[in-house]
């Protein structure tokens, strides 16, 4: 049985201490990734980014990252999942999204972390707009991160 | 009734967050919602709907544009996720 933690918030939230959580409550964990990530500086353009706008589907977003992390814990032996994921208006270099995989080995770990983070960008709504000096504009989805979750499709 | 959400870009096209159908006896599919939504509110809400990239839930999960639609449904329609 795998352990799942979701949280979305607006709050900051240190990756430090979700990661020393996340250990804390496992047993026969013998390694954790994490991924982080973050809000640029700047946007494609290179101009400076003032701040960045996570629209989320209250209920849909919750329900469909959990779908996600049931998958990831059918597919691999993990022991312990989470994902914290911020919404709201961000300033730049703020931490956006946390996933934590922890597992007895390191492959499932590493495999089960990708996993999630890659069906977040495509499987799970939410919708960034980013503000600078030249106005507010919504970020259009990349055709790369739907080739990197299709990728994981089992036939 | 049916509640009909709206999210992200699409939100922002059309000026509206969500609707309610009243008299929804002859919407019974996503695509009869569409095309009701696409003629009576005007061209730039059929434009918008009518993007072939649209994605579109029922009860909270992604569906296809055949999928039936009842009574007491939420109905969603927004662009591809860029979470993460």
């Amino acid at each position: 049985m795998t352990a799942m933690m979701v949280r979305l918030q607006e709050e900051l939230f240190d990756p430090g201490s979700l990661q020393f959580t996340l250990f804390s409550e496992t047993r026969k964990t013998g390694g954790i990734v994490t991924f982080t990530g973050y809000v640029r500086a700047i946007d494609s353009n290179g101009i400076p980014l003032k701040s960045l706008f996570l629209e989320h589907y209250p209920g849909m977003t919750e329900k469909s990252i959990k779908h996600i992390l049931s998958d990831a814990a059918d597919r691999w032996d993990i022991e312990s999942i989470g994902v914290v994921h911020r919404v709201g208006w961000l300033p730049p270099k703020d931490p956006i999204v946390w996933v934590g995989s922890a597992a007895a080995h390191r492959s499932e770990a590493f495999a089960s972390c990708e996993f999630v983070m890659d069906y977040l960008k495509t499987q799970a709504p939410f919708w960034k707009k980013e503000e600078t000096e030249e106005g507010v504009k919504w970020i259009d989805s990349h055709h790369s991160d739907e080739a990197r979750a299709a990728r994981w499709a089992t036939s | 009734m049916i509640k009909i959400f709206f999210f992200g870009r699409l939100r922002d096209t059309i000026s509206s967050d969500s609707i309610i159908l009243e008299e929804v006896a002859d919407l019974d599919s996503v695509e009869k919602i569409r095309m009701y939504l696409s003629e009576s509110r005007g061209s730039i809400w059929e434009e918008a709907l009518n993007q072939s990239n649209i994605v579109i839930s029922v009860n909270q999960v992604v569906v296809s544009t055949d999928a039936v639609v009842c009574d007491g449904d939420e109905v969603a329609f927004f662009p591809p996720m860029t979470g993460g």
